[in-house]
């Protein structure tokens, strides 16, 4: 059984990793400090009820990542315009009427080479950080949260997982031209 | 007969769900005779596994809370643990 240490340390030992979890999911400087501050004050009024099955770090960012999800669960409610939208000119661009691509795919050389390096994700953090936030949203929870279709309709607020594939499919035409742009074509 | 148009959107599906065989099968089909939908799909693996790495290289970065956020955090937890001590 591990125990906690003193609340005054967590600061200094755990502030900046919470902070890069949260800034990664909610791509907002301002917004991830709040997190952080509210997974504090969240831990030491629950300081009672740790266990000690997990580290004081990872029992920390499950507090973080609950906090981020009522967040978001928040934020989506709210939400009264709809996103169908966005991108919905992105297939008319890309294809012609018969559904034929308009636009050269050429492939991107050697990916385990640039999996290796920092560039590629570099560019996709830019090309992610472009999205509207609730693409973005739902890019992270599916691509790095790992959450299931189901969860992430009701997260945010989406009528059917049919109308979420949709809207990943789209938005990964819209990181793939990205990503062509500005990283593949200036190698 | 699968259009490019169908077949992007069923390859990305086929990152998020278990496509049923039947559009499976189609889809391979579609790709053995058109180029850029295999690079398409590819390029999606791609991204994939490039979005899977930014969570670890995020934690390994260098992106810190402002000395104006930590001061407030530090304020507000000694305020919050006050009363428990």
């Amino acid at each position: 059984m591990s125990q906690l240490s003193h609340p005054d340390t967590w600061l200094d030992r755990y502030g900046n990793t919470l902070y890069r979890h949260a800034l990664l999911r909610l791509n907002n400087p301002a917004l991830a400090e709040e997190m952080v501050q509210e997974t504090f004050l969240a831990a030491l009024q629950a300081r009672s009820s740790f266990a000690g099955k997990s580290s004081e770090k990872s029992w920390l960012i499950g507090i973080l990542k609950h906090k981020i999800v009522d967040h978001l669960r928040k934020v989506s409610r709210e939400q009264t315009a709809d996103y169908r939208g966005y991108l919905e000119d992105l297939p008319a661009q890309n294809f012609d009427e018969l559904g034929r691509w308009r636009i050269d795919i050429s492939a991107w050389s050697d990916p385990d080479r640039a999996l290796q390096g920092e560039q590629l994700r570099k560019v996709l953090e830019m090309c992610l950080s472009r999205l509207p936030e609730r693409f973005y949203h739902m890019f992270i929870l599916k691509e790095i949260d790992g959450l299931k279709s189901t969860e992430i309709c009701k997260i945010l607020n989406i009528s059917t997982t049919n109308n979420l594939w949709v809207m990943l499919s789209r938005t990964r035409m819209q990181l793939r031209r990205c990503l062509d742009i500005h990283w593949f074509n200036k190698k | 007969m699968l259009t490019c148009r169908e077949a992007t959107e069923l390859a990305s599906k086929t990152l998020d769900m278990k496509v049923p065989l039947r559009q499976r099968m189609a889809l391979r089909l579609h790709l053995l005779m058109c180029r850029r939908c295999r690079n398409y799909l590819a390029q999606l693996y791609i991204m994939e596994r490039a979005a899977r790495q930014l969570a670890s290289s995020a934690m390994n970065g260098t992106q810190r809370l402002s000395p104006e956020a930590r001061e407030r955090i530090r304020e507000r937890i000694k305020k919050a643990g006050e009363p428990a001590e």
